[in-house]
């Protein structure tokens, strides 16, 4: 492959500064501040840094060339902040990269931040932490810029933490509340269950590659010549699994995946920001960033494909009988990253980026949508106390409109392109699995995601939108549409979803509407193209491709349609059909006793080795089956002193005479 | 092996010394037991009871001081028997020696440890 | 003559001198001050010796490793740095305790002078050359602290603990000096280098011609206990080692107890009884001592053991090495330090089993050390490792401390409930040292973290290709050990979680001690430093471990020529001296 030219630009480093500046300003300052300009400065900070991306972006393109192979590229813009540290051959540069797919990452990252951030203004106007709820959004911007700008992978791993610790603040922001302080570290602890996978595959790297520079890991995968990725398969399959591992932590999917929903207890326009535009999307980046590795390992590819498939898939399922309306957003979100990942793991990684991309428009406009659903509604989040909301809430209601559209995939909104790409490449390309081409598999668990996905948003379009209002008087007389801070974001980011997806227009439609470009798939191409270039169509022509485009939106109108049905008017088949069904409609309303069946097992049992250990080893072994006397003095609960003061010390030593005899024994035997 | 023997010498005319001493004031000596003279210690109180009672930290308080000036002695007589072949170089060094200790009995009189009560 | 101390002698040992003067100099302020007048000047005082410990340490860095004091110290990479870590905990430790000491009634100058002498006996340990200057070194430092254990008179709590800690200790140090007694028995010196040099002969007698090495020696007539005369033949024996130490039960017990002895005073389970009462009854600023400054000092001092006199192959790995020791200790400690925490309800206990966890994940970087080839420089990763434990366990005692008042004593999760808000600057430094002890970026600890398990991935890398048996043991040390450090974020977070998200069940009010704030904020400053920029301190610790003096590199020694041979001579006859 060609080398990528790489350009100093100092830019960078000021793109990520400036929400830490604001987050460090806010933090110090902003209890003491009055409130205009703490949200001045935190807004201020990311447009101003919005803008820098820009014209960073624009640098970018200004450098394009074409490439040996005809393609365009564009190389690489670059900052080295400092040498982090440098241990024997590893040196890890504190460098920040900006290529066609961080570049990406930065304008949602920082243009979607912005527009969430101009909204919080208005949603976030009554709290009294006003300041903390900036500082934090502020810092999590930062480390979500540190986390895809990071050219090395310790410095991703930093942001990788980062966003993490963030996003714990930010769930557990209203700490009074119990529930959520504990969803907060909830979703901090899988988390870091999924990390220390990532941490391993770091290590791994090291040894194997002598790098964790993703330029340098790059040049390493290139290298390698086909017998030695036969005798490396087994550590790169183990890297790649390892790295997919804390992915699923980070972007909920199956097993990790039961954070996400709980997270919901963080204020509406962090739901919106970090657990659905960016944060979440934070393992698919990762997976595209280092396609060049992933395609080294067909199998890791292919649990990739299936995990996301599946988590697709039933994520949808537990989606359709939600009530609360941030609880449906947060099934859909982790079915659509569940796509996103399908979309990856089957080599297409332009689809997966491209579908980050659209759903970063739509879902947040329904997140911050929901929110001021919310917001006019007093903190009513249960959809079956809503109804005919559209003559309170106009802006609200034709921008949702426009979301639901967009994610339920109807033609020519930006999710029909992105999940018509998926499909397609799910369809197209080969996939084995013990020699058993999934492709079908897969497709067809698209099309039903398709399916269901289209239904349950529009069944909490018609149930919050339309129909007649089920709710009490008192709430009713004061529902009102939101500022303008607030509905101003939620029109910009609908105009997005709706147009969004015409820069990445499938080669089937194009090439029918004479030759128009694919846009992203040109723009991205320096980064996935050599990993696209590992598979290949299995068909000929475009006559699978028009199918597959038919039968997605045919589910996806299917799907609406089935929802207007059931919802669009008053109907009693839902509650019949839950009747009938009882036992399904009970599991999928207890998401299939995901969360229970963790904590039964995986916390209850760490707590209890814990306490064992205590028990069993300090008190039992030690108190009661070494030393006969101190152990019956133990009955005397009474004189707890004098049985610390007489008999431990005694114990202790008895301990430590049994642990010598025992390492003598292991030595000496 | 030969150069110990003068060690062996010494050591056996010390046990016939004592043990001269000791046989001549049997042999000679004028006898009128007591029954304060047949106690352990002649002006000491008798001991008697169980050996483990709680005895007044001042004896370790003096116990200790004793060992400072013992160690002190035990390190000094050596050195002074050299002192000369040693000349300033070994009496800086033995005072530096000195004076820590010295520091030390400075410490332990001003907080009170060389008083009984 | 030959016993003249030189200037070179003098300005190695300099900043133990320098803590020991300082010690006298604060006893005889103490007592010639008068009853009752405030004593906390003499932080300043101690804080200064400290300081002046410190540099004088950094203007040595530029002298050559060497033997000094009639070869019974090293200056070295290794003493200079490591003194550097011990200046940096004794200094803080002064600076938390004036405050806490006058709310707890107990304001007198010993305790400053204790810290210094201790302090003085690290320094020495970690140099130590001998196994006799050594066993001094670690008493010195011991008792000063069996005595700060039990500072605080008037409270039965700290009385006990001293008590303990004062028994299990000189159990230890028996221990020791018994396993010091073997070792020399089966070799003859209690040097160090040339306990390894020695240890190491049998190993290179492949490559080294036997004739040459008895001729050698017999020209010479060095007799030490390794080597002896047949009584009935009048023949110079070598005692055969290597292939032969496996049938030399004796010196395997010893190096066994001197191990034994060593991980106990880092709290390495099953040795780690004491470790909790210890440091949570004792006064909170001598926990942060113990737990920062001597355990780095035990941990510093065991890799100098075992990189100068135990790092032969067969000592290391051989059925009876001690790598399997090591092993089985980390997995162990790790396991309960980490699950044992979770069930605590007082920080202080918490930190005292967190303490053992942090052991645990050293001892990890230790066995990759003496695992396979043997590499001594994955040792500099326990080094840094130490740096950064060091900060945030002193802080986090700190903070303690800080939050004492007379009689009251902070010590349950919910004493620490909502102060991340009434004191901002606390609740962002504890946050900071609890992320660190988790290993959380950009904190110390997550670099920290991260060259230890590197440290044994590499090891475990370098084992695969030299076809050692169990590598795959190694790798399965880390995963568990990474595993459990997650476990480990659970512990950490309650505290942050009562910092920040509980109301406060009862009022907490801050002692407001200017020089435990300086102290406080130095350790979280650097431990914020540290994680952003540790370049500087990793190259140092790297430094630590290359220059190490009189380290037993490699797996063979090679003996072309003679030279060795007189320094093994050399050193035989010093060590039988």
């Amino acid at each position: 492959m060609q080398d990528i030219p790489i350009y100093e630009f100092t830019l960078l480093g000021w793109i990520a500064l400036l929400p830490l500046l604001g987050a460090i300003f806010n933090g110090i300052l902003g209890a003491r501040l009055p409130r205009a300009l703490v949200s001045t400065v935190a807004a201020g900070a990311m447009g101003v840094a919005f803008i820098l991306s820009i014209v960073a972006v624009w640098t970018l393109f200004q450098g394009r060339f074409e490439g040996a192979d005809g393609h365009t590229l564009y190389g690489a813009l670059y900052h080295n902040v400092f040498t982090w540290f440098e241990v024997g051959s590893l040196r890890v540069d504190f460098e920040l990269l900006l290529d066609p797919l961080s570049a990406v990452m930065i304008l949602i990252i920082t243009g979607v931040g912005f527009l969430i951030h101009v909204y919080s203004i208005g949603y976030m106007e009554g709290d009294r932490s006003w300041w903390r709820f900036f500082t934090y959004l502020n810092f999590f911007v930062f480390a979500m810029l540190m986390l895809v700008l990071g050219d090395n992978l310790v410095v991703l791993f930093l942001g990788w933490e980062g966003v993490g610790v963030a996003s714990y603040l930010l769930i557990g922001f209203w700490y009074e509340d119990d529930e959520k302080a504990s969803a907060g570290k909830k979703a901090f602890i899988v988390n870091r269950v999924g990390d220390f996978a990532v941490l391993l595959a770091l290590f791994l790297l090291v040894i194997y590659a002598g790098s964790l520079s993703v330029v340098e890991l790059r040049e390493w995968a290139s290298t390698l010549s086909p017998a030695q990725v036969t005798a490396l398969g087994g550590v790169l399959t183990a890297i790649c699994i390892l790295l997919f591992i804390g992915c699923t932590g980070k972007s909920a999917q199956i097993p990790l995946f039961v954070w996400l929903p709980d997270a919901m207890a963080g204020p509406t326009p962090v739901s919106a920001l970090i657990h659905a535009a960016t944060m979440v999307t934070a393992g698919v980046y990762l997976i595209a960033r280092l396609n060049f590795l992933f395609v080294l390992s067909p199998t890791a590819m292919t649990l990739i494909a299936v995990i996301g498939g599946l988590t697709a898939f039933f994520a949808a399922t537990i989606g359709v009988v939600q009530n609360d309306i941030k609880k449906v957003l947060a099934y859909s979100t982790v079915s659509q990253l569940g796509f996103m990942f399908l979309a990856v793991g089957v080599g297409s990684f332009f689809a997966g980026v491209f579908h980050l991309m659209t759903h970063a428009f739509f879902k947040a406009l329904l997140f911050l949508g929901a929110g001021s659903v919310i917001h006019g509604m007093h903190h009513e989040q249960d959809i079956r106390r809503m109804g005919g909301l559209k003559d309170y809430m106009p802006i609200t209601r034709w921008t949702f409109l426009v979301g639901c559209l967009a994610i339920a995939g109807f033609p020519l909104f930006s999710g029909f392109f992105s999940k018509d790409e998926i499909l397609w490449y799910t369809l197209a390309n080969v996939h084995l699995l013990g020699g058993v081409n999934l492709s079908w598999f897969l497709w067809f668990l698209a099309l039903g995601t398709a399916f269901l996905t289209a239904f349950y948003m529009f069944r909490l379009y018609f149930l919050t939108f339309e129909g007649e209002c089920r709710a009490d008087e008192k709430t009713r007389s004061h529902i009102h549409e939101s500022p303008l801070a607030m509905t101003l974001p939620l029109v910009v980011l609908a105009v997005l979803a709706g147009f969004g997806g015409f820069v990445g227009i499938p080669p089937v439609l194009g090439n029918a509407l004479g030759g128009l470009p694919n846009v992203m798939h040109d723009w991205l191409y320096q980064v996935i193209g050599p990993g696209e270039a590992f598979f290949a169509y299995r068909f000929e022509g475009y006559g699978m491709a028009w199918m597959s485009m038919a039968a997605a939106t045919a589910s996806g109108i299917g799907g609406i349609a089935l929802a207007w049905l059931f919802y669009g008017k008053p109907s009693d088949v839902p509650g019949a059909m839950a009747e009938k069904a009882a036992a399904v409609h009970r599991i999928l309303s207890n998401k299939y006793y995901v969360d229970e069946f963790y904590a039964a097992t995986v916390g209850r049992g760490v707590t209890l080795l814990g306490r064992v250990c205590h028990r069993l080893v300090d008190e039992l072994l030690i108190d009661t089956l070494l030393v006969n006397g101190t152990a019956r003095l133990m009955g005397f609960l009474g004189s707890v002193l004098r049985v610390v003061q007489n008999g431990q010390v005694q114990r202790y030593v008895a301990f430590v005479f049994l642990g010598i005899a025992i390492i003598l024994y292991l030595v000496l035997r | 092996m030969i150069d110990y023997v003068a060690i062996l010498m010494l050591g056996l005319v010390g046990v016939a010394m004592c043990a001269t001493v000791v046989a001549l004031s049997v042999l000679f000596g004028p006898r009128n037991p007591s029954r304060w003279k047949g106690t352990a210690y002649e002006s000491g109180s008798e001991p008697f009871g169980d050996a483990r009672i709680r005895l007044d930290v001042k004896y370790y308080m003096i116990a200790i001081s004793f060992i400072m000036f013992d160690v002190e002695a035990v390190f000094l007589l050596p050195w002074a028997v050299v002192a000369k072949d040693y000349g300033a170089y070994g009496f800086v060094v033995a005072m530096v020696f000195v004076t820590i200790l010295v520091v030390g009995l400075v410490y332990e009189w001003q907080k009170g440890g060389l008083e009984w009560d | 003559m030959s016993s003249l101390i030189t200037p070179i002698d003098i300005a190695s040992t300099l900043p133990f001198i320098v803590l020991c003067l300082f010690g006298m100099v604060v006893l005889l302020l103490e007592v010639f001050q008068r009853q009752g007048q405030s004593r906390s000047y003499l932080a300043y005082v101690s804080a200064v010796g400290f300081a002046t410990a410190a540099f004088s340490a950094w203007l040595l860095m530029g002298v050559e490793g060497q033997l000094v004091f009639h070869d019974m110290n090293y200056i070295d990479g290794f003493s200079k740095v490591t003194a550097l870590l011990m200046c940096t905990a004794g200094a803080v430790t002064c600076l938390i305790a004036p405050r806490y000491l006058a709310e707890l009634n107990a304001d007198r100058g010993e305790f400053y002078a204790l810290i210094l002498f201790s302090a003085g006996g690290m320094i020495m340990m970690v140099s130590a050359a001998d196994f006799i200057v050594f066993f001094m070194a670690l008493e010195l430092m011991s008792i000063a602290v069996y005595a700060l254990a039990a500072y605080v008179r008037s409270s039965r709590v700290a009385a006990e603990a001293g008590f303990k800690y004062f028994l299990m200790g000189a159990f230890a140090s028996a221990i020791m000096l018994y396993g010091i007694a073997l070792v020399y028995g089966a070799t003859g010196t209690t040097n160090l280098a040339a306990i390894g040099q020695l240890l190491s002969y049998g190993a290179a007698s492949g490559s080294v011609d036997p004739a040459l090495l008895l001729s050698k020696v017999s020209e010479q007539g060095a007799l030490a206990g390794a080597a002896g005369y047949d009584t009935t033949t009048g023949d110079l024996l070598m005692l055969n080692y290597g292939s032969g130490t496996a049938n030399m039960p004796l010196l395997y017990l010893g190096i066994t107890l001197v191990i034994v002895s060593a991980v106990f005073k880092v709290g390495a389970v099953p040795f780690h009884m004491w470790l909790p009462d210890a440091y949570s009854g004792a006064p909170s600023p001598v926990g942060a001592f113990m737990a920062s400054a001597v355990k780095a000092a035990a941990f510093a001092s065991l890799l100098r053991l075992l990189a100068l006199a135990f790092f032969d192959y067969e000592l290391r790995m051989g059925p009876m090495g001690w790598v399997q020791v090591t092993f089985f200790l980390a997995l162990l400690s790790m396991a309960i330090g980490n699950l044992v925490a979770i069930a605590q309800t007082s920080v202080k206990r918490m930190l005292a089993y967190s303490s053992i966890a942090h052991t645990g994940y050293m001892l990890v970087a230790i066995t990759a050390m003496g695992y396979g080839v043997g590499d001594l420089d994955l040792g500099a990763s326990v080094v840094f490792y130490l740096f950064a434990y060091v900060f945030g366990t002193v802080g986090a005692f700190g903070i303690l401390a800080y939050l004492t008042r007379s009689r009251y004593y902070v010590e349950r999760f919910s004493d620490l409930n909502g102060l991340g808000y009434r004191y901002p600057a606390l609740g962002v430094a504890m946050t900071l040292f609890m992320l660190s002890s988790a290993g959380i970026p950009p904190t110390a600890g997550f670099i920290a973290k991260f060259q230890v398990f590197k440290a044994a991935v590499i090891a475990y890398g370098a084992g695969v290709e030299a076809g050692e048996p169990g590598a795959l043991l190694l790798l399965a040390l880390v995963v568990s050990g990474i595993l459990f450090s997650v476990v480990g974020v659970y512990y950490y977070l309650k505290v942050i979680v009562h910092l920040y998200m509980r109301d406060p069940v009862r009022e907490v009010t801050a002692s407001d001690s200017g020089p435990a704030r300086v102290g406080i904020s130095v350790c979280a400053i650097a431990t914020l430093v540290i994680g952003l920029f540790p370049g500087p301190l990793l190259n140092l610790s790297e430094q630590a471990m290359s220059q190490m003096e009189g380290r037993h590199d490699g797996v063979y020694v090679q003996y072309e020529d003679g030279a060795p041979i007189e320094d093994l001579q050399r050193l035989m006859r010093e060590g039988s001296r």
